[in-house]
Parts: structure tokens; C-alpha cells; sequence
């Protein structure tokens, strides 16, 4: 390759270079990033601690059931013995009364007589079953209405500032880099608008001096150069004024 | 994972970031990322350099292993459907009037270059930017890839061919109009 090839090369590596605000932006977001990431394995902890405690909580109910269960067993168990007997007797009497041919209905009335005792009225069901099935209940509902951990409001809302920022910063730039300086100076205007105080004024302040050179206009490039200087005179861009134009 | 260890993880990311931070940005760029897109996929490579401080052999060299996750990332960002703006835009940015500055100068070569890249192949246009643009050698360029050396050697031979000829032919085309225009 000819040397102007390798001219071209060397501008075209230059021109899609970070600019040193978006390498200081992008490694602020990843250093909060990664400074995030503990507390989110922290929180996972935290879940799943709380999954077992739930499961805990479940076999802790599943045993009490099995402690109160046996009573209700026993209950049913006696039941099922009486009408178990009912049964043979029953059968006793029928084939008692198949045997002698004869329908007697004083053997009736005394066979039947103990059916009645299982209609005796059921017993109260047991009051354990019913404690056990009420805690569990209200604690999942206590756990629910907690809070989820956040952050404080006023912090996301100047995170949310200074992405927006962020991002009329990036399409100012992103404008001047596809040659539409004009655009990138209503960016600018847009963000002096909507953020007087914003943390970026100095960055787009210096993007709309680029602009106007981009435009080639020489008396707005010169006074908002001028203004740039008295508004920030101790910014550390100041340095990158010359650049914008007469590099 | 104590808070000491974190900071150390922290400050060893930030020495690879300083260094390399330029070399991730342009691959993404070279990727087809534009603006913003190529500043959230930084900060994913990033991420993902961090997660995985513990699987660098340290054999092969950092560019190589930086660039394969930037790939990764890059693509992911693709298919997810982020369009790739500028490309769209050649055909405005280059006919629109152009100011004598150097800072023009320096926009129109990207767009050129871009519009000279465009013709290559995909696999030779990303030796041709890794060697000629990154300056990484061939056999870097061939563990970034995973491609034999040989083959980035032809790759790389017929990629600097064709952007040579059709520079040629775009500065024919330029004289031409201006001839034109007079």
C-alpha cells in the first residue's frame, strides 16, 4: 500500500478513537457496575437463605401436621373399627336370619340399634391443623409487603440526570462526527434548556465550539470560544479549545 | 469474595482499561457499533473481562483475548437489532459541503475508509483492520480469530490489494467530478 493509503489509515484510526469524556464516562459506569456486583451475589444469598427458611418453615408445618394427624387417625380409625363391626354383626344377623327362614323383627331393632352410635356428631376438627394453617398464611403475606431494597430516590434521580446527559452528550458528538454541525448545536441549546446546571455544560460547550468551526463560521466559533472562557475559566478543557479548530 | 480482593480485581481492570480501553472501543466501532451502542458494548466487555479475570492463561496476548469477547459482544449487540447507523449515512456525510478544516478532513477519511472497507470481504476486511489499523501482527491476529497463519497471510495480502486499488479508483472518480465542476 501507497503512503497515502497509510494517511488515510491513520486519520480514519484517529477519528474513531474514544474521546477522553467518553472513556472517563464509560469506565465510571463500569466501575459502578462492577462495585454492584458483590451485592447482587449478596442478595442472591440473601434469597436463597430465604428459600430454605421457607422450605424449613414448610417441614416445620408438615411435621406439626403429623404430630395433631394421629389423633384425627385414631378418631377415624375407632370409627371405622365400629362400623366394621356393624358390618360383621350384619352380616351375622342376616345370615342368622337367612339360616332360620324367619324374618323376626325384635333382632332387627336390636342389630340395627348400634348403627346409630356413627351418627353421633363428628368431632370438632383438631385446633393445631387450624393454627398451623393460619401462621403460615400471615407470615407469607408480612414477608410480601416488605419493602424490596433500594436506592435512595435522590441518587437515581441524578443517575437518571446524568444519563440523559450522557446521552445528548452522545448524539451531539455523534451528530459533529457524521457532519451535521448544525444539529449538534441544537443539541447543545437543548441541553442548556434542560439542564442549566448540568454536570456536562463544559463538554457541549466545547462541542458547540467544534460546531461552529465544522461550519466554518468564524464569528460565532470565536465568541462562543470567548464565552467557553469565561464561564469555565479554571476547566480543564480549556485545553482542548485550540483542538477544536486549528488542528 | 472479600472487599480487599474486589478492589484488587477492580484496580488490575482499570490498568487493562487505560491501556486497551481505545483498542476494545475501535474493534466495536469496526463491529458496525455506532455512538451510544459502541459505549454500552464497552462497558459489557468490560463486565464480562472482569468476570472472567480468572480464565486469561496470560499466554495468549491481551489484545487477542480482549478483541474475542468484543467480538462476542458485538454480535450479541447485532442480533439484538441495533442498527448500523452509519453506514446509512455515507452517502449524506460525503456529499454534504465540506469545511477546510482538519477536523473535516479527519470525518471524511473515516467515512471513505468506511466506504472502502465495505467492499472487502467480511474475513479479509477484519485482518486488513486488525493489521492495519490496530497494528497487531499476524500471528496475534491469527489466535484473536482462530485462523492459521497462512490464511492471514492471504487474507491479508488480498484485503490491502483491493483497498489499494479501489482508493485508487474513488480518487480517480473525485478528480474526475472536480474536473467536471470547474
Amino acid at each position: 500500500m501507497n503512503e497515502n493509503a497509510r494517511n488515510l489509515l491513520r486519520q480514519y484510526r484517529a477519528s474513531i478513537s474514544p474521546e477522553p469524556q467518553d472513556s472517563e464516562m464509560a469506565w465510571a459506569a463500569i466501575a459502578e457496575r462492577v462495585r454492584q456486583q458483590p451485592k447482587v451475589e449478596r442478595w442472591r444469598w440473601s434469597r436463597s437463605s430465604m428459600l430454605v427458611g421457607g422450605v424449613v418453615a414448610m417441614a416445620l408445618a408438615a411435621s406439626l401436621l403429623l404430630i395433631v394427624q394421629p389423633n384425627e387417625l385414631l378418631q377415624s380409625r375407632e370409627s371405622t373399627a365400629t362400623e366394621l363391626s356393624l358390618d360383621a354383626s350384619e352380616r351375622e344377623a342376616a345370615l342368622r336370619a337367612t339360616e332360620s327362614r324367619h324374618v323376626d323383627p325384635n333382632v332387627q331393632t336390636v342389630e340395627v340399634s348400634p348403627v346409630e352410635v356413627p351418627t353421633v356428631p363428628p368431632p370438632e376438627p383438631p385446633k393445631p391443623i387450624e393454627h398451623a394453617s393460619e401462621k403460615a398464611p400471615t407470615k407469607s403475606k408480612a414477608h410480601r409487603s416488605e419493602p424490596m431494597p433500594s436506592t435512595p430516590e435522590p441518587a437515581e434521580d441524578l443517575l437518571g440526570k446524568i444519563q440523559a446527559e450522557g446521552r445528548l452528550l452522545h448524539e451531539a458528538r455523534a451528530e459533529l462526527t457524521a457532519g451535521r454541525p448544525r444539529r449538534t448545536i441544537a443539541l447543545v441549546r437543548e441541553h442548556a434548556n434542560a439542564f442549566p446546571r448540568g454536570t456536562m455544560r463544559e463538554e457541549m460547550e466545547l462541542l458547540e465550539v467544534r460546531a461552529w468551526c465544522a461550519l466554518g463560521d468564524e464569528a460565532h466559533w470565536a465568541s462562543a470560544r470567548q464565552q467557553f472562557e469565561q464561564r469555565h475559566p479554571s476547566s480543564p478543557l480549556r485545553a482542548h479549545l485550540l483542538d477544536a479548530c486549528e488542528r | 469474595m472479600t472487599h480487599g480482593s474486589d478492589d484488587r480485581r477492580l484496580d488490575d481492570l482499570g490498568l487493562i482499561y487505560r491501556e486497551h480501553h481505545a483498542f476494545v472501543w475501535r474493534s466495536l466501532h469496526h463491529f458496525g457499533l455506532r455512538g451510544d451502542e459502541i459505549s454500552d458494548a464497552i462497558q459489557e466487555v468490560f463486565i464480562v473481562v472482569h468476570r472472567k479475570f480468572d480464565e486469561y492463561d496470560g499466554h495468549t496476548p491481551i489484545r487477542s483475548w480482549l478483541y474475542g469477547i468484543a467480538r462476542r459482544v458485538g454480535s450479541d449487540h447485532r442480533k439484538r437489532g441495533q442498527r448500523r447507523a452509519a453506514r446509512l449515512q455515507w452517502g449524506t456525510r460525503l456529499d454534504e459541503n465540506p469545511t477546510k478544516t482538519n477536523a473535516f478532513e479527519r470525518v471524511n477519511a473515516a467515512a471513505m475508509v468506511d466506504r472502502l472497507l465495505e467492499v472487502l470481504d467480511d474475513d479479509k476486511r477484519e485482518v486488513f483492520v486488525l493489521s492495519e489499523v490496530e497494528g497487531m501482527t499476524a500471528p496475534e491476529i491469527a489466535q484473536a480469530l482462530g485462523v492459521n497463519l497462512n490464511t492471514i497471510y492471504a487474507r491479508l495480502r488480498a484485503a490491502r490489494l483491493r483497498f489499494q486499488r479501489e482508493l485508487e479508483r474513488l480518487d480517480l472518480e473525485d478528480r474526475k467530478s472536480r474536473a467536471w465542476t470547474r
